[in-house]
C-alpha cells in the first residue's frame, strides 16, 4: 500500500511540474507583453478573448499546425536532443521546491546544490542546439549564452553558499523554516540577494543580459534555424523559466510560503493558503523582471563579462567571508548581518553609478568623434 | 555536534519517503536511493514531455520541404564557407576559469553546513583557500584573461 502511494505521490509531483510549466509559460507571455505594452502607454494583445488573455493559448494551438523542419545540413540526432533536453531543467527543479506548507515533491537533502545541477541542462541543450544547426549564428549564439551563462553561475553559486551557511542544511523545506518569522534572508542578506537575483537574470539570458538572442546582430541567436514546436520549446523554456526561478527565488530568499493564516485551510495535510502567498511573491518576481528588462539597456558582451567576473564574483567572495564570520562570532547574528549587508549594499549601489559615469566619460573623450574636425 | 556515518544516512532517508524502504524492510541505503528514483524520475518526465509534445505535432503539421527552405540561413544569401569553424580560444578561457570556481563551490558547501562546528579553526583555512583563489583570480584579471576584446 506504501509503495503505492509513493508512486501516487510521484505521480502528482510530476503533473504539478507539468502544469507549472506550462500554464506559467502561456501566462507569463501574455503578462509581459501586456506589461511592456502598459509601460509603454500601448494596447498589446487585446482581441483574443477577454482583455487579451487567450493570445498565448491561440499561438501555441497555431505553433502546433506550423511546419516543423530541420534544414538539410543540421545534425538531425543532436538538432533534436536539444529541444528535449532544454525542458528537463524546467521540470526537474520543481522536484525540490516547497510550494506551500506540507508538500514539497521530494525534500531533497541536497537541495540547494541539486538546483544548481539540475538547471545547467539549458547551458547543455542550447550548446547542442546551436552546434548541431551548422549555422553561424546559431553558433555564435550558443557560445555567448554558454559563456554568460557559466560565468553568472559561479556570483550565483557564491550566494547560495552563504544561504546554506546561515541555514546550516542545503534542503530547501530547512532553508523555509530557517526564515521563519519574517527573517527572510532579502531583509537579513540584502546583498547576497542581490547577487543571486542579477545571477539569475543573466541565467535565464533575459533583461538587460539577453545578448545570445540580440536580433540586431545574431538573428534569433541558437535559436535561428528552430522553427515549429522545437522553437516553441526553447520559447516555452524561457517563459516557463521567468516563473521557475522566481520560485526558486523566493523559496531561498523571501520565506517560501510563509504568510498570515496558513492553517485556515488545510486538505490532506497540505495547506492552501500558504500557496497562495508563494504565488503572489513569485509574481511579485515576475514583474520585478519584465519591469527591468523595459528600464535597463542591453549589454556589451565585454560590460557583461566584466561585469561577472571582476565585479560580481570578488563581491561574492568577500561576502562569503564575511558572512560566514559574522555568523560564526557575532551574538544575534542576523540582525548584525542585516545592518552590516544593507550598508554594503547602499555603498556598492551608490558607488557604482558614479563609478561608470566616470568611466564612460573618460571612454567617449577618447573615442574619435564622427562629427567633430568635419567640415 | 558530532555525526557519523549512519546518523548521516537516515538524515538522507527519513525526509519524505522512508516509507518504501520501510516495506522492502532493508538498511536506510535504500531510502536514500529512493530519494535519487524521484531524481530519476523527474529528469525523465522532463525528456517524456518534449517527446509527447513532438509526436503530437508531427502528427498535424505540413510538410513540405524545398532546396531553398533546407538550405542554411544566412540573410537570404547563399551560405559560404562551413559553419563549423574553430571560434575563439576566449570561450576556453571562461570555461576554465568556471571550472575552477565550481570545484571551489563544492569544497566550500560541506564547510558552510559544519560552519559552527568547525569554528574558528575552519574559518581560517576557508579563508585561505578563497586568498588562494582570489590572488588566481587576480592572476588571470592582470593577464587580461577576463577582458573581453
Amino acid at each position: 500500500m506504501d509503495v503505492f502511494l509513493d508512486i501516487l505521490r510521484g505521480l502528482v509531483a510530476v503533473i504539478i511540474a507539468y502544469a507549472f510549466v506550462f500554464i506559467s509559460a502561456l501566462v507569463n507571455i501574455v503578462f509581459e507583453r501586456r506589461t511592456l505594452a502598459f509601460m509603454q502607454d500601448r494596447l498589446g494583445p487585446n482581441r483574443t478573448g477577454p482583455q487579451g488573455i487567450l493570445q498565448s493559448v491561440a499561438d501555441s494551438f497555431k505553433m502546433l499546425g506550423k511546419e516543423d523542419f530541420a534544414p538539410a545540413a543540421v545534425d538531425k540526432r543532436l538538432f533534436t536532443l536539444a529541444p528535449i533536453m532544454v525542458m528537463i531543467g524546467a521540470v526537474a527543479v520543481q522536484l525540490v521546491i516547497p510550494y506551500t506548507k506540507g508538500w514539497t515533491g521530494q525534500d531533497l537533502n541536497i537541495g540547494i546544490i541539486y538546483i544548481v545541477a539540475v538547471t545547467s541542462f539549458t547551458v547543455l541543450a542550447i550548446l547542442i542546439g546551436g552546434w548541431a544547426s551548422h549555422n553561424k549564428y546559431s553558433l555564435v549564439g550558443a557560445l555567448r549564452s554558454a559563456a554568460q551563462m557559466v560565468s553568472y553561475e559561479v556570483p550565483m553559486i557564491l550566494a547560495l553558499l552563504v544561504v546554506a551557511a546561515a541555514t546550516s542544511s542545503l534542503s530547501l523545506n530547512d532553508v523555509v523554516s530557517a526564515q521563519a518569522g519574517y527573517q527572510w534572508f532579502v531583509f537579513v542578506m540584502p546583498t547576497t540577494f542581490f547577487i543571486f537575483f542579477i545571477a539569475s537574470i543573466a541565467e535565464l539570458n533575459r533583461g538587460p543580459f539577453d545578448l545570445p538572442e540580440s536580433e540586431s546582430e545574431l538573428v534569433a541567436g541558437y535559436g535561428t534555424e528552430y522553427s515549429g514546436m522545437r522553437f516553441g520549446m526553447f520559447f516555452l523554456n524561457e517563459y516557463a523559466g521567468m516563473t521557475i526561478m522566481s520560485m526558486v527565488t523566493v523559496t531561498l530568499f523571501f520565506g517560501g510560503w510563509e504568510g498570515p493564516g496558513e492553517d485556515l485551510l488545510v486538505l490532506w495535510g497540505v495547506s492552501v493558503i500558504p500557496f497562495v502567498w508563494f504565488m503572489i511573491k513569485t509574481y511579485v518576481l515576475v514583474f520585478a523582471l519584465v519591469w527591468i528588462r523595459l528600464s535597463v539597456p542591453r549589454l556589451q558582451v565585454n560590460e557583461l563579462m566584466a561585469f561577472a567576473w571582476k565585479l560580481l564574483i570578488p563581491l561574492g567572495l568577500a561576502n562569503i567571508l564575511a558572512s560566514t564570520a559574522i555568523i560564526l562570532w557575532a551574538p544575534q547574528w542576523k540582525w548584525v548581518m542585516a545592518g552590516f549587508s544593507w550598508v554594503v549594499l547602499i555603498a556598492i549601489v551608490g558607488l557604482f553609478d558614479p563609478l561608470l559615469r566616470r568611466r564612460l566619460r573618460r571612454k567617449h573623450a577618447q573615442a574619435p568623434s564622427l562629427t567633430r574636425g568635419t567640415a | 555536534m558530532p555525526r557519523d556515518a549512519s546518523a548521516c544516512y537516515s538524515a538522507a532517508g527519513s525526509r519524505g519517503s522512508a516509507r518504501l524502504a520501510d516495506l522492502v524492510g532493508v538498511s536506510v541505503t535504500t531510502a536514500y536511493l529512493t530519494n535519487w528514483l524521484y531524481v530519476f524520475a523527474f529528469l525523465a518526465a522532463g525528456a517524456v514531455l518534449v517527446v509527447l509534445i513532438l509526436a503530437m505535432e508531427f502528427l498535424v503539421n505540413p510538410r513540405h520541404p524545398t532546396p531553398g527552405k533546407l538550405s542554411t540561413y544566412e540573410c537570404g544569401i547563399v551560405p559560404v564557407g562551413d559553419s563549423w569553424h574553430p571560434f575563439a580560444v576566449r570561450y576556453y578561457l571562461f570555461a576554465l576559469l568556471f571550472l575552477i570556481f565550481d570545484v571551489e563551490a563544492v569544497f566550500l558547501f560541506p564547510w558552510t553546513l559544519e560552519l559552527r562546528s568547525l569554528g574558528t579553526a575552519g574559518f581560517i583555512e576557508v579563508v585561505i583557500f578563497i586568498g588562494v583563489l582570489a590572488v588566481g583570480l587576480l592572476y588571470a584579471w592582470r593577464k587580461g584573461a577576463l577582458d573581453w576584446h
